[in-house]
């Protein structure tokens, strides 16, 4: 090591270098910019009858069996498909789906979570074929806003479809019905304002008022939803999500929302280690009683009836005013079909099965948690009284009749949850960040992820 | 003797305890919580009233680690002889042989001495896409051996600097060549240089993280700190079975490192930089 | 201890103890001119193999993370010329900043502490008479170093989680005041990930300060002695003095550590909470793969290499002065 300064020859060669380097420079990295997507081929809705092993790249944890009883499912009925299933955590597979998708082992169904630079980047198949084949476009189109994308690969609800799912998730807010029933609470908070006199009741009879995990972004959907119920509306935070030109959050109803919660944070009505509490912790300690409201999403449903049929209740985020609107964030369980993908008609055909099929959309509920999609007439699943599933399935109905559903800003870029969402939020609960400076950040970074 | 001579000898075994206890305790730590009930939140050191050895089994299968140990075997084979033997080429050769621009040659080498692995990994990865090696074990293995290099080709050219001059002048009047020259005298003395240096190697390969999580995405074709990142991500959630899956997983360096602990050593000690 | 005292071949192949560059190649004389040149570039064949690998897979992407450093590349589709930006905004964009600071705070952690303790510790072992406890002791602290980094950062997280051993201990001797979710803090999050690095370094620093120590002549310390100095003067007499090549292999080894940290931060804490843990290591997979904002991990990248050296080599300078 010490001989490195004995070298005065290393400094010449690095010069060498630099200079090879400035000539590299010349010649650009990257792909070819004429490379489109291929012409669109005949679809075809049957699987055949050659053997196929049908490739499932999903999330850790829940995703596993339910995605397994599904392929289950679909190898009873198509015996010469197998329904492999993968898993990654969901980070690692945020974080790489682009590369995976662009490699050279490709799965042939893969859960995107953001689309991030997959529609630009041609890595997904457009479904818009098989949507005509299988007739999804007959059934309500507002399930596949989200997923689809403009011809700029950027603007999203409107264009092609690029992914569709087995059923949608959906947030709102548990609460332990002993311990709200301890506080006073008769009847869900019909306002924020309300919601925030029932925290404050819970801390002065010492209990956790709300219990969240704030490590890795669940203290985000208490936030949007705030910002929605501040403003009243949710188009400003729908065009943000779908990247529409001119589209910011960095508004006074971010500022008020993100104000509140800072406010919560100092109350003590969130837990005092928010910030290490992770997706799996918090549900175990909301059902050890630590918490009495858990603002979470129907995919915790299934565990909680588990754990304690009848104990815990669910209602949608309070609004602004009293009367005013709901509003839930909502997003399906979505399957991409990888465009590098050799069984493309099988993947299609495995995504038609799973919105269709009665079984399969049981499955949904019962063991996803999710509202199941699919056609209009669809057969409704059934879901035990008093359940915490049963009551998720009944508000999300309600808000498809009222229009509020909307989507995750966390979903808006590849990033945007990981980089500025999560951090930021942790820095708003911990006083070191201003409302005002929350706001104008989340912004900025949104506008770099989009080049803007 | 007097009692300030006693009074140093507990301070300094009370001292060297407490720092034995420092670098022990997180593993007795994970290994209590590995006997715990399965999916039960334990306290941070305590002995079960009921140890669940089986939890091991469980992690076992769950860690996949056959497979995770089969796959590290692999590329610590296809690291460790290859690079060894280049580096041992390279080291002799610049410090015994009158090699064309040997002093550039050694200084680019030591360069990348302090080249950080992260500097490299983005175009690595790229690189090894167009090569079609991404999600193999070459991906790997190739960029191993290169990032290796350096410190190997340091490492032996210092002890081949070393090598008594009088051999090699013999051998000449012998008529030996250059390569019955380092074949028959010089690589006999190397012995202890090159083998520690495989030791050093086979640490570094082994505990790689940052190549197989970025080239490699199914975790049972990476290494075994690939891997367990891997278990992490998946079992994250069940500290009991996290616990007993890293503790299986880092059993066989830690079996390997008690056998050979003196080679370790004295490996590290004649030099160990990077 | 026996093996401590490495044989003199060894010694030699110390990168401590290189000759000086004194010791140019071999001299040979070699009659006829032609043979000779013939000899000499046959003598690149042996190089040839290594400095390939070397060239391939470390040199040339070295060169390619300048390159793209100079543009706005997704990673995937056509890249577009970004001029400087994307090293401008290593000194604009407080995150990117931050994550080269708290590499240089980790230098405390990974450096300084156990290069610290560990002269602590190799000289309270070399006054033990070779046994069974000294071995012990140098193998137990040692045990840290040979665990992939992976595993500490678990074991660690699990110390530090709120039903973790620290927060038991606390509560144990009655502090429960001051428990925390050590990682989820602010405050201490750092700190907490450093005492990981305090731990991975501090049995390499010990044996490898332990090995020099054997070195030093023993003569040394009986006149020290006779010269009537207490333990701690003849520590910084003799001790210390006779150290200074094996504290710049030391220091050198675990900066590079420091401030190329991966593994650990990306098990523990992923940068958070907010941004208080962010590395550059961590910074340039992130750009590069989440983010695909492949340039600027590039400009990151090539950004942290120059930092290495640039620290590296004023202590390589100090270890070769005298």
């Amino acid at each position: 090591m010490r001989s490195l300064t004995q070298y005065r020859g290393t400094v010449r060669v690095v010069a060498i270098a630099a200079a090879a380097a400035l000539l590299l420079a010349a010649c650009a990295p990257g792909g070819n910019s004429e490379a489109g997507p291929g012409p669109s081929k005949e679809v075809s809705t049957g699987v055949g009858s050659e053997p196929v092993t049908l490739k499932l790249l999903v999330n850790s944890g829940v995703d596993v069996p339910f995605y397994t009883a599904l392929g289950e499912l679909f190898h009873a009925k198509y015996d010469n498909v197998t329904v492999k299933v993968e898993n990654q955590d969901y980070a690692t597979l945020t974080t790489n789906i682009a590369h995976i998708l662009a490699g050279s082992n490709v799965p042939d169904l893969v859960r995107v979570s953001q689309l991030g630079n997959l529609i630009k980047d041609h890595l997904l198949t457009s479904l818009d074929p098989y949507a005509k084949a299988y007739g999804w476009d007959k059934w309500p189109q507002s399930q596949f806003a989200s997923t689809r994308v403009g011809p700029d690969g950027k603007q999203r609800g409107t264009g092609s479809l690029y992914a569709a799912g087995a059923g949608f998730g959906l947030t709102g807010v548990y609460y332990n019905k002993a311990l709200a029933q301890r506080i006073g609470m008769t009847r869900p908070p019909a306002t924020v304002a309300e919601f925030e006199q029932l925290l404050a009741r819970a801390k002065d009879a010492g209990l956790q008022p709300i219990m969240i995990n704030g490590k890795d972004g669940g203290s985000v959907y208490p936030l949007q939803n705030l910002v929605m119920s501040s403003a009243g509306d949710a188009q400003a935070v729908q065009d943000w999500n779908y990247a529409k030109t001119g589209a910011s959050i960095d508004n006074a109803a971010t500022v008020k929302a993100a104000t509140t919660l800072q406010r919560w944070g100092q109350a003590g009505y969130l837990p005092a280690d928010v910030n290490d509490i992770d997706q799996t912790r918090a549900p175990a300690e909301f059902i050890r009683g630590n918490g009495v409201f858990f603002p979470s999403g129907n995919w915790q449903a299934p565990g909680l009836d588990k754990a304690g049929a009848g104990q815990f209740g669910f209602f949608l985020f309070p609004a602004g005013d009293a009367g005013g609107p709901s509003y839930a964030m909502t997003a399906a369980a979505n399957l991409g079909i990888p465009a590098k993908s050799p069984h493309s008609d099988v993947a299609a055909a495995f995504l038609d099965f799973v919105q269709t099929s009665q079984q399969a959309r049981q499955d949904t509920v019962t063991l996803g948690g999710l509202v199941p999609a699919g056609p209009a007439d669809a057969p409704a699943p059934t879901a035990p009284e008093g359940s915490a599933v049963a009551a998720t399935v009944s508000a999300f109905q309600e808000l498809l009749k009222s229009n509020g559903l909307v989507g995750f800003m966390a979903d808006a870029t590849a990033s945007i949850h990981v980089n500025s969402l999560i951090p930021q939020t942790q820095l708003l609960l911990a006083g070191k960040t201003t409302p005002e400076a929350y706001a104008a950040k989340v912004q900025s970074d949104y506008e770099r992820d989009l080049g803007r | 003797m007097t009692t300030s001579a006693v009074a140093h000898r507990v301070t300094r075994t009370a001292i060297l305890l407490a720092l034995m206890l420092f670098a022990i305790v997180p593993l007795l730590s994970m290994f209590t919580t590995a006997l715990a009930a399965p999916g039960s939140t334990p306290q941070g050191l305590s002995w079960p009233s009921d140890p669940h050895w089986n939890n091991f089994v469980d992690a076992w299968s769950a860690a996949n680690f056959l497979a995770l140990f089969r796959s590290s075997t692999l590329i610590v084979l296809g690291v460790v002889p290859a690079t060894v033997a280049m580096a041992t080429a390279a080291g002799y050769a610049l410090a015994q042989l009158n090699v064309p621009f040997g002093k550039a040659i050694y200084g680019l080498l030591l360069v990348g001495l302090t080249l950080p692995f992260e500097a490299l990994i983005t175009p690595l990865y790229y690189d090894l896409q167009s090569m079609g090696l991404l999600g193999t074990r070459l991906a790997i293995v190739l960029p191993l051996i290169g990032l290796l290099m350096p410190f190997g080709v340091f490492w032996m050219r210092a002890h081949f600097l070393g090598a008594e001059q009088a051999l090699t002048e013999a051998a000449k009047v012998d008529g030996a060549n250059t390569w019955q020259t380092f074949r028959r005298i010089h690589l006999p003395l190397a012995t202890s240089a090159w083998s520690a240096l495989a030791v050093l190697f086979f640490l570094a390969s082994w505990n790689q993280y940052l190549l197989p999580l970025v080239l490699v995405d199914d975790p049972t074709k990476r290494t075994v700190a690939g891997g367990l990142g891997a278990f992490q991500g998946q079992y994250g959630t069940d500290i009991v079975l996290l616990c007993a899956g890293s503790l299986l997983i880092i059993l066989p360096s830690l079996v390997i490192f008690l056998i050979f602990q003196r080679n370790f050593v004295k490996a590290l000690m004649q030099g160990a930089v990077k | 201890m026996r093996s401590i005292s490495s044989p003199p071949v060894m010694r030699q192949a110390s990168p401590m103890a290189e000759p000086s560059s004194a010791s140019a190649p071999t001299q040979t004389v070699v009659p006829c001119r032609t043979t000779r040149r013939a000899r000499h570039w046959r003598a690149l064949l042996w190089v040839a193999p290594g400095f390939g690998m070397y060239a391939v897979f470390v040199l040339f992407p070295m060169l390619q993370s300048v390159q793209y450093s100079f543009y706005d590349w997704d990673g995937i589709g056509p890249a577009t010329p970004a001029g400087l930006d994307n090293w401008k905004a290593i000194f604009t964009q407080p995150e990117l900043l931050h994550s080269v600071e708290h590499a240089f705070i980790l230098i405390i952690f990974y450096t300084v502490l156990p290069v610290g303790l560990g002269l602590v510790a190799a000289s309270l072992i070399r006054e033990l008479r070779p046994g069974a406890f000294s071995t012990t002791a140098r193998v137990v602290l040692f045990i840290p170093q040979v665990l992939p980094l992976v595993a500490a950062g678990i074991a660690w997280t699990w110390m530090y989680s709120s039903d973790g051993l620290v927060n038991e201990v606390l509560r144990a001797v009655g502090l429960d005041q001051h428990t925390r979710a050590w990682l989820g803090d602010f405050t201490f999050a750092l700190p907490a990930v450093g005492v990981i690095g305090v731990w991975v370094m501090l049995g390499f620093c010990t044996v490898l300060l332990l090995a020099g120590i054997g070195k030093i002549d023993p003569a040394l310390y009986e006149a020290a002695r006779l010269d009537g100095a207490g333990r701690i003067s003849e520590f910084f007499a003799v001790t210390l003095p006779g150290l200074r090549r094996e504290l710049v292999v030391c220091t050198t080894f675990t900066m590079i550590a420091a401030l190329a940290s991966f593994d650990v931060i990306q098990i523990a804490t992923q940068g958070g909470p907010g941004y208080q843990t962010m590395v550059p290591g961590v910074e340039i997979y992130r750009l590069t793969f989440l983010q695909q904002h492949v340039g600027q991990a590039s400009a990151l990248a090539v950004f942290l290499a120059a930092l290495v050296l640039v620290v590296i080599w004023p202590i390589q300078r100090l270890g070769r002065e005298k």
